[in-house]
């Protein structure tokens, strides 16, 4: 089966109903590896720097206008638990079912059917699949050529035994439903079709130690910062600004930002996402001028309150330089 | 070829780098099998950097480290890089790859890790965002690290307790010129003990100490168990009584020793922060700080008494494991053992050891964690501690303390002498 290693290519955005997407190269041959070699690919960076859309960019260039069904996305919160990405039981519904209709003879058994094709479908009797559980299945679907791509966005949010929970089905990219049994009461084991696994993509902004066991499982990437074309993911998003306006206000963002990592005392600093809205505003109240200032005769950000989000990053422009005592 | 020497010994030096987060044999092999596949362009250092990177790599912390190993074997690996690329053909790659591809030229003039180096932000100038270095130590070539340019986490080291080995073995000492050019934020006061001040953050060491748990089913807790309650019912076919979870409780029973002595003044603070966070998680609610002066001290019954902060109150030891499983205590000991004046004590080590000894026979796992940074043990009373009783000795790193609590669950961690 002929899979297309992803490449970064610039899309039609506005068609696809996603924002626009420029990779730094290294993290294009960061993907191409991870698909080469059928591993996750850990993703780490400062936030705001791309981890996120990352996978989504690359499910819109290889899947293009379908790319929604082939893009499973689980967004992992505090509460998360590894089960939860590979399948839901509805335990409720079964419970009223029991109490209710026993008598009227419903099946209360937990039962996944298969397909014509003796494949799993993707929900059943009281259970439905969990967005890996999900892309497995996706990997059998007929005619598909292109690996089905899913994100774990922010593992490290989940409790710290989390990763370790999934350190099986990741490897083996199968996993058993002890609870559930197919139509003909066979045992149910989800698995991804051997050379045609889906694409792991996990980030992390690094608040927990992830296991050594899990890291072992994956590639691992750096986005730096300083790697990100930011003009050009300006200008993508807003092609109808100048490019002299575009560079003028970047090159005040990068200095900015510089300052801030030099003289700040917080630890966050200002990001692409601060860029793109300080951009807009600044553009919407210049009415298009490109001679607009950018910052005050004080030093201070015009319109900082889309650009500074904490107290430490609006000292750094409102403090006299002053020694202590 | 593959196999060759250089290439095992490298990925061994590679992994050994990393402490135990480094890569397995698998990821030898997963690059050995990113060759044979004949999908990927290895065709110069770069290239193979870049992918040994991603494959090798696992944690940002390395990354450096894991460059200067690379830098020091370029020549072999373009070697290597060399007899790879012709293997490969037919390669669909990105615009932009092709385009820094014919930038490349393999030696004398290829450029010094450029895809692997971030950019400097702010001056544009140097294209790569690199320069080359040719200092007093004849190092040409050597790429300087746009972050150590700016002198980013190298002004107070790794530990955060004292300047970074490099500037050490150097003699080099911090620039207080230049720290007081910098602007002080007006409403910051400049020495609250915070946070930020700790080698390891709070945060860390609770979820640190979240790993250190042997938890086993007590009574029933007010937990409602759902699932197990709703499959009864289906079971039964009607519905009896709630099912409940079990309580887990952590049988596990830590002990922190902190040494009081001098030389422990300016780091004596993370040790009750220790103490704290593992309060914190949780799971070591009933954990209390207990003190010792340079080595604990005997009574007359030939037991080891510890005392509180203000010395009001003693713990004898044998008095208090008597009470425990073996199996259920661990020993968290917090002490420089003199490292940072440079001693060495023959006559504390000896008591050390044995103390260090008593404990390796009432409790199941002994650890030290020691604020000293780790190449300043050579010489001291650290050393000679360790080489006598083996107890596993760690640094006050992030890395150190996960390894120590490892320790104490009995995992096998490289210790760091």
């Amino acid at each position: 089966m002929k899979n297309t290693l992803y490449k970064g290519e610039e899309l039609n955005y506005k068609k696809l109903e996603i924002d626009p997407y420029i990779p730094p190269p290294n993290l294009v041959k960061a993907v191409q590896l991870a698909q080469i070699l059928q591993r996750p690919l850990l993703v780490k960076g400062e936030p705001g720097c791309g981890k996120s859309k990352l996978a989504e960019a690359v499910a819109a260039e290889l899947h293009k206008e379908n790319f929604r069904k082939y893009f499973f996305e689980w967004n992992i919160k505090s509460t998360s638990k590894a089960l939860e990405g590979l399948y839901y039981i509805n335990n409720l519904q079964r419970l009223s079912d029991a109490n209710i209709e026993k008598e009227a003879g419903r099946d209360l058994q937990i039962k996944l059917p298969r397909n014509s094709k003796g494949q799993f479908k993707s929900s059943g009797n009281y259970i439905e699949l969990g967005q890996l559980g999900k892309a497995f299945v996706m990997t059998y679907e007929e005619g598909l050529t292109q690996q089905p791509v899913v994100l774990i966005d922010e593992i490290d949010k989940a409790d710290i035994d989390f990763p370790n929970d999934l350190l099986l089905e990741m490897d083996r990219m199968e996993f058993t439903i002890p609870e559930a049994k197919d139509l003909e009461g066979g045992p149910v084991t989800i698995k991804a079709k051997t050379d045609f696994k889906p694409l792991f993509i996990i980030t992390s902004n690094d608040e927990k130690p992830l296991p050594a066991a899990f890291l072992r499982r994956c590639l691992f990437h750096y986005i730096d910062f300083s790697e990100i074309d930011l003009n050009g993911i300006v200008k993508a998003r807003y092609p109808s600004l100048e490019t002299t306006f575009v560079e003028k206000a970047v090159g005040k963002f990068k200095e900015w930002r510089k300052k801030i990592e030099d003289t700040g005392t917080g630890n966050k600093n200002i990001s692409t996402g601060e860029l793109l809205d300080w951009i807009k505003v600044v553009n919407f109240y210049s009415n298009g001028d490109n001679d607009v200032a950018l910052e005050g005769a004080d030093g201070r950000p015009s319109y900082e309150q889309a650009l500074l989000k904490d107290v430490e990053s609006i000292k750094v422009f409102t403090a006299k330089k002053t020694q202590p005592a | 070829m593959i196999k060759d020497t250089l290439l095992y010994d490298l990925f061994e030096e590679l992994k050994n780098s990393q402490k135990t987060n480094g890569p397995g044999l698998e990821e030898y092999y997963l690059f050995l099998d990113l060759i044979e596949s004949n999908k990927y362009p290895l065709r110069s250092f770069n290239d193979l950097a870049f992918v040994l990177e991603t494959i090798w790599l696992k944690s940002y912390q390395y990354r450096d480290q894991f460059r200067s190993l690379l830098e020091e074997r370029r020549n072999a690996l373009r070697d290597i890089a060399d007899k790879v690329g012709k293997q490969v053909t037919g390669i669909e790659e990105t615009k932009k790859n092709n385009k820094d591809d014919k930038n490349k030229t393999d030696a004398p003039n290829e450029p010094q890790l450029t895809d692997l180096q971030p950019k400097t932000e702010v001056d544009d100038k140097t294209k790569d965002g690199t320069q080359i270095k040719k200092d007093d130590d004849n190092n040409a070539g050597v790429v300087n690290d746009p972050e150590k340019e700016n002198g980013k986490d190298e002004q107070f080291g790794d530990t955060g307790f004292s300047l970074n080995k490099e500037q050490r073995t150097k003699g080099e000492i911090i620039n207080f010129e230049s720290i007081k050019e910098k602007v002080v934020p007006l409403l910051s006061i400049p020495y609250v003990f915070s946070n930020d001040y700790l080698p390891v953050k709070s945060r860390h060491l609770q979820q640190a100490w979240r790993q250190l748990k042997s938890k086993q089913d007590g009574d029933n807790s007010d937990e409602i168990n759902f699932s197990e309650t709703i499959k009864a019912i289906t079971d039964k076919g009607y519905f009896s009584d709630f099912r409940f979870d079990k309580e887990k409780n952590n049988q596990l029973n830590l002990f922190v020793f902190l040494d009081q002595s001098e030389t422990m003044i300016a780091v004596e603070e993370f040790g009750e922060e220790l103490v704290r966070a593992a309060i914190e998680s949780n799971l070591h609610p009933n954990t209390d700080p207990w003190f010792f002066y340079k080595v604990p001290q005997k009574n007359e019954a030939g037991d080891y008494l510890l005392t509180n902060k203000d010395g009001t109150d003693s713990l004898a030891l044998n008095k208090v494991f008597s009470k425990l499983s073996k199996k259920d205590i661990v020993v968290l000991i917090y002490s420089d053992a003199g490292t940072f004046i440079n001693d060495w004590d023959e006559e504390r080590i000896d008591q050390t050891t044995e103390f260090i000894n008593h404990l390796f026979k009432t409790t199941s796992y002994v650890v030290w964690v020691n604020p000293a940074p780790q190449d300043r043990w050579p010489g001291t009373n650290s050393a000679g501690i360790y080489e006598v009783s083996n107890i596993p000795m760690y640094e006050c790193t992030r890395n150190g303390i996960d390894n120590a609590i490892a320790g104490l669950k009995g995992k096998l961690t490289i210790s760091q002498l």
